[in-house]
């Protein structure tokens, strides 16, 4: 119950934090929503078991595609936004056929060098792509409007948030629960590993590209180095591992946190920030193996001891 | 008609052949036993049914449809539902989510109806503590989310392993009594299993597998006496 007027209110308080707060702040919760949302994404294929260092790669892919057709077939922002995370989940699907047989370490490293494989072909496709130099629009999507971005930004955010909790909510919450658990038990009850395994990787490229492709789009640019920055893999893991993995509340906490912290300290110590940033990772991770999020809900939820018992078995 | 027939199953691991030229049949409504030594090729021929290790050559029919090729989930799908030898629970589960998993994808039932008939399934195994998480689970409790998950997905088939080691001679009974309400519903079930009591009380029939080869068959009380199976179990003279 209080958990549905908690949502109503933070939800109530992202709406009408633009009309309240000066372009700065704005700019900085645009910033945090698009890392929460790749945060999200890297937690959900996580719950599948597989490590994915690809969020970046197809981040990257959204983000070109989007802008390519904007500037050279003079689209609609909007649709080229919705195509790039098309385009992302296309090259997934179709590469998931190969990397989807890799587990664990393989896996990961693979869908690494997938981003660096993107960026290079992107690099070398200088006629379409601007090479190493990059593209540049004429404008930023509404014209560069930062309350109007905010709350493009804000929707996607949601969706991927609604997608998230559906994957929680749905089979598609016990099949890849049992993949990550036991793959081979989870076979001989009858899940199809690889579909889902395909589904999941899939559906979280396509969030990738959608927001690589809005991210592109409010910067009105796109350039290899830093549109495939590991900035897009390394800071949506950090948050997804401070907030608490395998939810979806872990990746919002981790995001607010480590976003408006990392903002904050930039204004009180240049670049010291990514110190302090490298340091609350590692105190969490070594003291808060689960993240912030479940050990914060089980204090709350529980006043007295008995009900930690209670809050555990009626989960 | 056979519930499971096997036609000349090899498995090979390398150099060692684990399974070789194995053809059996289990009818419905039939527990079959499967004993042998260590390392006889028993869990191997769950394995090769169940789709959790290709075949090397061979064939696998249940209910007259050619099998072999399928992935394991089909098979599943299609009624074949096995336990583990070491209790493999989901972890991140509670009791009744690693039941509801063989209704929700073995039968592709949805949520609802999955639970359902996973509580039904808790019910017919006398399973209280469905809500823990199972890392709180007694060995007991473990063994029946193992079984309970296999029926659960509704099987024509079952595959038990070795589900009575580990467990005290109480426990053991009510196990045992439980395989045989199953035989009831007219499920073909194959038991692989140590302990000779528990074969004696439950197979109409059993085969003895020693290096991945029948060496005996037939009713438990027959093959027990014979000189080869005897030998196989307790090593020859010289």
């Amino acid at each position: 119950m209080n958990n549905k007027y908690l949502i109503l209110i933070l939800l109530a308080v992202a709406i009408i934090f633009p009309l309240v707060f000066g372009s700065y702040f704005i700019h900085v919760l645009t910033t945090v929503f698009v890392f929460l949302a790749l945060s999200l994404s890297w937690d959900m294929m996580l719950r599948t078991g597989q490590l994915s260092f690809g969020t970046a790669g197809f981040f990257g892919l959204g983000a070109y595609m989007s802008v390519i057709v904007v500037l050279k077939l003079g689209w609609n922002p909007l649709f080229s936004i919705l195509l790039g995370g098309v385009f992302a989940g296309l090259i997934a699907f179709l590469l998931g056929f190969v990397v989807l047989r890799l587990r664990e370490i393989y896996f990961a490293i693979t869908t690494l060098a997938l981003t660096h494989v993107f960026s290079v072909i992107i690099r070398n496709l200088s006629d379409i792509t601007g090479g190493a130099s990059g593209l540049t629009l004429n404008t930023a999507i509404f014209g560069g409007s930062p309350v109007k971005i905010y709350y493009l930004i804000l929707f996607l955010t949601l969706v991927v948030i609604g997608v998230s909790e559906y994957f929680k909510r749905s089979k598609i919450h016990f099949a890849i629960n049992s993949i990550r658990n036991d793959e081979i038990t989870a076979k001989s009850s009858g899940i199809n590993v690889f579909k889902y395994l395909l589904l999941v990787f899939v559906i979280t490229s396509i969030i990738q590209g959608v927001i690589g492709a809005v991210y592109a789009q409010q910067y009105a640019f796109v350039e290899p180095e830093s549109t495939f920055s590991l900035n897009f893999l390394l800071l949506p893991i950090a948050m997804a591992l401070v907030g608490g993995i395998y939810s979806t509340n872990g990746p919002i906490i981790g995001a607010l946190i480590l976003g408006i912290i990392s903002e904050y300290l930039k204004l009180i110590m240049p670049y010291g920030h990514l110190i302090v940033y490298g340091l609350i990772i590692v105190v969490v991770v070594l003291f808060m193996p689960k993240g912030v999020y479940k050990p914060l809900k089980n204090k709350f939820s529980n006043n007295s001891l008995r009900g930690d018992a209670n809050a555990q078995s009626s989960n | 008609m056979p519930s499971l027939q096997t036609n000349n199953l090899v498995k090979k691991f390398g150099g060692l052949t684990a399974v070789n030229n194995l053809t059996f049949s289990v009818d419905k409504g039939e527990i079959l036993g499967i004993i042998g030594p260590n390392g006889a090729g028993k869990t191997t021929v769950i394995n090769l049914v169940a789709g959790t290790l290709p075949v090397t050559s061979g064939e696998i029919l249940f209910n007259d449809d050619n099998i072999t090729k399928l992935p394991s989930h089909v098979r599943n799908q299609k009624g074949v539902a096995r336990t583990f030898q070491t209790v493999r629970p989901l972890e991140d589960f509670t009791a009744i989510e690693n039941i509801m998993v063989g209704s929700l994808f073995g039968q592709k039932k949805n949520l609802n109806k999955g639970r359902e008939y996973a509580k039904e399934i808790c019910d017919f195994l006398n399973f209280d503590n469905i809500n823990k998480p199972v890392d709180e689970l007694t060995v007991l409790e473990l063994k029946k989310v193992e079984i309970g998950r296999a029926l659960a997905s509704d099987p024509e088939l079952l595959f038990l392993d070795e589900v009575m080691a580990g467990l005290n001679s109480e426990e053991t009974w009510e196990i045992i009594e439980i395989v045989k309400k199953l035989r009831e519903r007219n499920i073909a079930i194959c038991v692989v299993e140590h302990i000779m009591k528990v074969v004696k009380e439950l197979t109409s029939r059993v085969i003895v597998l020693d290096r991945g080869e029948i060496i005996a068959q037939g009713p438990y009380e027959k093959v027990s006496q014979e000189e080869q199976v005897i030998a196989a179990y307790l090593g020859e003279d010289d």
